[in-house]
């Protein structure tokens, strides 16, 4: 089939999607996936202490690196195709190495950003300059830039902070205590916040933002696994999906690039695909690996990975022939 | 046959007293059989209900009540349930809820499984304990006949015996074998003759120092080695770790120098495995005399066991499996003496496995030898020490899976689990749950500390291997011990390439089961459902929505050169894969966290306050006018504008009418006295308005402050441009001013509507600078809201003006009519008071900055600072930026002007101003720099139009 490039997808070309590619050889489970914004490449962090990096067009393990010493936490690229920050696990206290800037090219440790006391549970990347935000269970939020150790700026706020950048590099988000969502202009944040959101009615803890490719929308999952879709300029709720608990695993939910749709994985073990415009599910699928505690749309490909202790590639499938079997595998899923 | 014969003749001998026994017995159970009934009929009473039915209609139906929650119990879910309880005695809410989610069954259900499975594992544990030991009694009743030294002793025994009269037969086979042992004395043959007795009946820890110490007293070597070969090891082995789990530190002293004192090199390396691991898990003991001790008996034994690896090859009895042993031997002694990485837990794992596959090769090695000198007793000793090393299982190794029931296991399938279960050297049986145990284990630490494991891993499969042929041998244990005697035979006549065999066939059974319990049959589920892989299709991105792609990233750079400099690191094997990255080149500083610039999580004041102006705005235009009045004033009479004061004066009305009298010399009197009159007259409208308006005064004050050069602003600009202006709106307010008071609520009402049409014609006008579609766009744009205006001035003069407005900034000439002619159409005009154009001029710059960028877009407000002298409206063009997009585009223009203008003015205060209307703007900044971009986004995707029911939805939040 002659390759084609979409700039929509459609609720067929959505449903359609199958595993197409699994890795199982991690020994934990994956903590965090993040793609290149431009390449075709996705890195992950994983229990077993390994930063891996995966071609996602030809879905191929292209590296993998071990770090016995820090641990692999949260994982993000940074704008150069073997570059990453990755979170520390271990060690914190005696090194406050909590964050490393990495080489996956030539596997060196480029720089120890030092600061957080605790362990990262949130990492993002300016999508248009060299700073990055870390949110840490040190109920801090702080702001870097790649090229220097020293930190930007610190917030200091209540509960496990969560931050996001949106697409544009224009806002970040962070969410704190009580399910406030504060937005912050990246070119002057230290005037503070220009907006609150609250997630109303739902005062459980964001653990993860995500801003619609076109900027319109953010998507906040909160630890009991509801999904909210807002608007991102106002802060109204659009939608709000609740998804079966999954305790001790944050599920994730991710935006397709056109900013269509929304999937998240869900605590009984399945997947679930909305669309935002005409606010019905458009597909559900068993997800074959449990509670997919990573899900991510690759930012300009037609695909995504769901990764709990192994690592999925989804992709459409075409021929109507397999398509069969993924629909009965949608009832199964619904059914269990 | 001694302990067969007890029980009978005790029966025998006292039949009136048995007699008697089963009479009361059974008395008791009828009483309570009629208490029951009793209990039963009242029940029955006061409930109305036979507490019995269910049984009853059971019973009828033959259904088994007591059963069914096992009955429902599925297969599948038993087996689960098996395999988790073969890693974990208990479970924790959380998977029993996942359990019964699983397999339907319920949590209850679950939990009892669990429960039972516990209490049948440890009374298990506990029979053949009892089981091992009386088969030993036989043994030491005979020995105590023989000697009949101890008198505690038989107590204790006869309860054992009758209890249970099966494994008699074995009895007189043991019993004799040992006596051979030459050249003792007296002591020794007393200690030959009791040690066991009593070390097995010992449980106190003072007891088992008192017996130690007689050990020690031992000197005889072959007595030791006697001791030690009969499994004295193994019941110190057990005593260690009883002590160290009690803490018991003066005992594990003791032990320890025991085991000093026992010819440990000697032993057999089953049961050195035992010892070697007990000794291990001291190593961290609380107490460093211990672990110390513990520690330098572990190298003396690896040196000693090093050394008589050394001696034993002249010997030629060496196969190369045997080398093989010694080596893993070493291995293990070495590995829980030299790597600290592990955890205790592994330790114990590992050291157990290789050891214990040692010691099975070697007593079998051994046995085959020895039987040319000792006869057929060797087998019966090897089997006495499995029985013993048994008995001193430890508690906590309790688990044996041959011993639980397997539901819809076949024998078939039993017997290799049960055979493989017993033979462990360190007194555990190894069963199949242990080794698959071991090899999650294996698995777990593998990926966690790699390659390491791997040698444990090969150990592992040869130890199953090795299991298997001494099954026979070892199925002796709990079931009945004659098995003991065919077994032997079996064993021997077993080819030595037997076991290798087995343990590749037995290999992939277990890893498949393994598989089925870990998380395998998920991706095996991927597998199945996978499609085949196709690059997936790309999907373009809007170019509009800008999505970022690293653009102003230097870091690409820099890597991208490093890149070329340094060469690429691959690794072609997971081996190769060092734990760690290399450090970075240069250590950095740690730079001085305390001078992080803190972030405000709160949105500044200042915010609030600019979205709060439009509000205010709609309230206030009455007391904006008074305000701007008195900033003119303040601004004027100093040379440069204080803000204190101002600040003062804005709060205070009164204070401003003051100032303005105090000011009237500047004026002539005839003006000053018009002037406090309009004012007070003004004044008491503005009272009247303000009464309800007292909360926003407050705000609005706070809103001005950091505004006052704008005031004066359209004094310069006039001042440059038409003088007569600059006093206009004051001589304007005298008539008018109760007109703005009521006027402008009306005005600023509509100002959103009225500025949504010449916001967007005028941003284009900005953009294209057309001097006639701005000409004619202002006053369109204007149009609607003169309309809205009921008093007849007021519109009359918004037009005008504030096309004047547009027309003064950008050109100069053409607007200038309507200009004039609005100036010439207030018949209140007063003569410019030169005075106040110097200070306003200064302010020119900053002014400007903000009406050129501002211009036509804020023309309806524009005009009605006309009215109000623009003081107050500083702060409404801010809140209106934020929402004006064009704002960024036009910065280029905005600065041009800005600085065309500054040099015309005094430089000096320019200079002093713009820090000031910088320190404005960025104020606005988060407002402008965001929302304009977006919007800018939006208009871009035909979402211009939400643009202002979305500032409109941000000022209603706000309120």
């Amino acid at each position: 089939m002659v390759m084609m490039s979409f700039t929509e997808l459609d609720d067929d070309t959505v449903r359609s999607m199958a595993i197409g590619a699994v890795f199982s050889d991690f020994g934990g489970k994956i903590n965090w996936v993040d793609f290149h914004r431009k390449e075709d490449l996705l890195v992950t962090a994983s229990d077993d202490d390994s930063v891996r990096l995966y071609d996602i067009a030809n879905a191929k393990l292209v590296k993998t690196t071990n770090h016995k010493k820090h641990g692999a936490d949260r994982v993000c690229f940074t704008h150069h195709p073997s570059s990453v920050i990755c979170s520390s696990k271990y060690n914190l206290e005696s090194t406050g190495e909590s964050l490393r800037y990495l080489s996956m090219y030539d596997n060196r440790c480029l720089r120890y950003f030092k600061g957080h006391k605790q362990r990262v549970v949130s990492l993002c990347m300016s999508p248009v300059n060299d700073s990055f935000m870390s949110g840490s269970v040190d109920h801090s939020v702080r702001i870097w830039d790649l090229r220097v150790n020293a930190c930007q700026g610190i917030l200091r706020l209540r509960g496990r902070p969560t931050v996001a950048y949106d697409q544009q590099g224009l806002v970040f988000a962070v969410a704190m205590e009580g399910g406030a969502i504060k937005l912050f202009d990246s070119r002057s944040y230290d005037k503070g916040p220009f907006d609150t959101f609250l997630v109303g009615g739902d005062t459980a803890e964001v653990c993860d933002i995500k801003f619609s490719t076109d900027g319109k929308s953010m998507l906040l999952s909160t630890t009991n696994n509801n999904v909210y879709i807002l608007d991102a300029y106002g802060g109204e709720k659009r939608c709000g999906l609740s998804l079966e608990p999954s305790p001790n695993t944050p599920i994730e939910a991710t935006f397709t690039p056109d900013g269509q749709y929304v999937l998240s994985g869900s605590g009984d073990g399945t997947l679930h695909a909305w669309s935002i415009n005409m606010r019905k599910e458009v597909a559900s699928w068993n997800s074959h690996i449990g509670v997919a505690a990573c899900l991510k749309w690759a930012p300009r490909r037609a695909m995504f990975v769901a990764a709990s202790t192994v690592l999925t590639f989804w992709i459409p499938n075409d021929s109507k022939s397999t398509a069969e079997p993924v629909m009965v595998d949608t009832e199964v899923g619904a059914e269990s | 046959m001694d302990a067969l014969k007890e029980p009978e003749i005790e029966i025998g001998s006292s039949m009136e007293s048995f007699l008697k026994l089963m009479d009361s017995q059974r008395e008791l159970v009828h009483n309570q059989i009629d208490q029951l009934q009793r209990i039963v009929v009242t029940q029955c009473k006061l409930t109305g209900v036979n507490p019995l039915s269910q049984e009853m209609a059971a019973g009828a139906l033959s259904i088994k009540i007591g059963k069914r929650p096992r009955d429902l119990l599925n297969p599948k879910a038993v087996n689960y349930m098996q395999a988790i309880f073969s890693i974990k005695d208990s479970i924790s809410k959380k998977e029993s809820r996942e359990i019964s989610a699983l397999f339907g069954v319920t949590v209850a259900q679950v939990r009892d499984f669990f429960n039972s499975q516990r209490t049948r594992v440890r009374k298990l544990v506990r029979l053949s304990r009892e089981k091992a030991s009386r088969s030993n009694v036989p043994e030491e009743s005979y020995d105590r006949n023989l000697t009949s030294s101890d008198s505690m002793i038989p107590l204790d025994v006869v309860p054992v015996n009758s209890l249970g009269p099966t494994s008699i037969e074995e009895a007189p086979s043991c019993s004799k074998q040992d006596d051979a042992l030459p050249g003792l004395d007296d002591m020794d043959k007393y200690f030959v003759e009791n040690i066991f007795i009593l070390m097995r009946k010992e449980d106190t820890f003072s007891g088992q120092v008192k017996l130690m110490e007689w050990i020690l007293q031992i000197q005889n070597s072959s007595v030791l080695y006697w001791f030690l070969t009969k499994g004295g090891v193994m019941i110190l082995a057990t005593w260690l770790s009883q002590a160290a789990v009690e803490e018991q530190t003066s005992v594990l002293l003791v032990i320890l120098k025991v085991l000093c004192h026992l010819p440990l090199h000697k032993s057999l390396p089953e049961q050195m495995s035992a010892i070697l691991q007990s000794v291990n898990s001291l190593r961290f003991y609380r107490t460093s005399d211990i672990s110390n001790r513990a520690r330098v008996l572990l190298s003396r034994w690896s040196k000693i066991f090093a050394r008589s690896q050394a001696m034993k090859k002249p010997n030629g009895r060496k196969s190369s499996s045997e080398a093989q042993n010694e080596v893993l031997l070493k291995q293990s002694i070495g590995e829980i003496m030299g790597d600290g990485l592990w955890p205790p837990n592994t330790d114990i794992g590992e050291g157990a496995l290789v050891p214990a596959y040692e010691g099975l090769e070697n007593s079998r090695k051994l046995e085959s030898p020895q039987a040319l000198k000792l006869l057929p007793a060797s087998t019966y000793d090897s089997a006495r020490k499995h029985i013993l090393g048994f008995s001193s299982a430890h508690n906590r190794e309790r688990r044996k899976v041959q011993l639980v029931e397997q539901p819809g296991q076949k024998m078939a399938g039993r017997s290799p689990h049960a055979t493989r279960a017993v033979p462990v050297s360190q007194g555990r049986p190894m069963s199949a749950d242990d080794i698959q145990k071991a090899k999650m284990r294996a698995h777990y630490m593998q990926s966690k500390y790699g390659k390491n494991v791997l040698s444990a891993g090969s150990n592992e499969t040869k130890t199953e291997g090795l299991n298997r042929p001494l099954t026979t041998q070892a199925s002796i244990l709990p079931p009945v011990s004659k098995v003991h005697v065919q077994p032997k035979n079996e064993e021997h006549k077993k080819p030595e390439v037997f076991p290798t065999e087995v343990s590749n066939r037995i290999e992939p059974h277990f890893d498949a089961k393994q598989k089925m319990d870990s998380v395998e049959p998920l991706w095996e589920r991927c597998k199945r459902v996978q499609i085949p892989w196709k690059t997936p299709p790309e999907m373009l991105l809007n170019d509009l929505w800008r999505v970022g792609d690293g653009e102003n990233s230097k870091e690409v750079d820099v890597q991208r050169n490093r890149n070329r400099r340094e060469g690429e690191i691959i690794y072609r094997t997971a081996q190769e894969i060092p734990s760690n990255p290399k450090e970075p080149w240069d250590v950095e500083m740690d730079y001085d966290d305390t001078l992080t610039p803190d972030i405000p999580t709160e949105q500044p004041p200042d915010a609030d306050a600019a979205e709060t102006q439009i509000p205010h705005d709609k309230h206030g235009n009455s007391k904006i006018a008074s305000v701007p009045s008195s900033s003119q004033i303040g601004a004027g009479s100093p040379p440069e504008p204080d803000l204190e004061l101002l600040a003062v004066l804005l709060k205070n009305p009164e204070l401003v009418f003051a100032l303005t009298s105090g000011q009237a010399g500047n004026l002539s009197s005839k003006e000053t006295v018009r002037l406090l009159d309009m004012i007070k007259a003004g004044g008491a409208g503005f009272a009247g308005n303000l009464s309800g308006f007292n909360g926003k005064v407050e705000e609005k004050v706070e809103v001005s402050l950091p505004s006052p050069t704008p005031p004066s602003n359209p004094g310069t600009v006039r001042s440059g441009w038409k003088p007569d202006e600059v006093r206009n709106p004051f001589s304007q307010r005298s008539p008018v001013g109760n007109v703005v008071a009521y006027t402008s609520p009306g005005v600023t009402t509509k100002i959103p509507t009225v500025e949504k049409l010449p916001f967007n014609s005028t941003t284009k006008l900005q953009q294209h600078s057309s001097e006639s579609s701005l000409s004619q766009q202002v006053p369109t744009a204007i149009s609607p809201f003169s309309f809205l205006h009921t008093s007849t001035i007021v519109p009359q003069k918004h037009v005008p003006i504030t096309t004047g407005h547009a027309s003064e900034r950008r050109f100069p000439c053409s607007p200038s009519l309507p200009v004039q002619t609005k100036a010439q159409q207030p018949p209140f005009m007063s003569n410019p008071s030169h005075n106040y154009r110097p200070p306003v001029g200064n302010l020119g710059p900053v002014y400007d900055s903000w009406e050129i960028r501002q211009g036509l877009v804020l023309n309806p407000r524009s005009h009605a600072n006309q009215n109000n002298y623009n003081a107050s409206y500083t702060r409404p063009v801010p809140s209106q930026m934020m929402s004006n997009p064009p704002w960024e585009g036009d910065g280029n223009v905005v600065d041009g002007g800005f600085e065309s203008w500054s040099p015309e003015n005094s430089p000096t205060r320019s200079a002093i101003y713009t820090p000031e209307s910088n320190s404005v703007e960025p104020r606005m900044n988060f407002g402008w720099n965001y929302r304009p971009d977006r919007s800018r986004q939006r208009n871009s995707a035909g979402y211009r139009d939400n643009n202002w029911p979305g500032n409109g939805r941000w000022q209603d939040r706000r309120n």
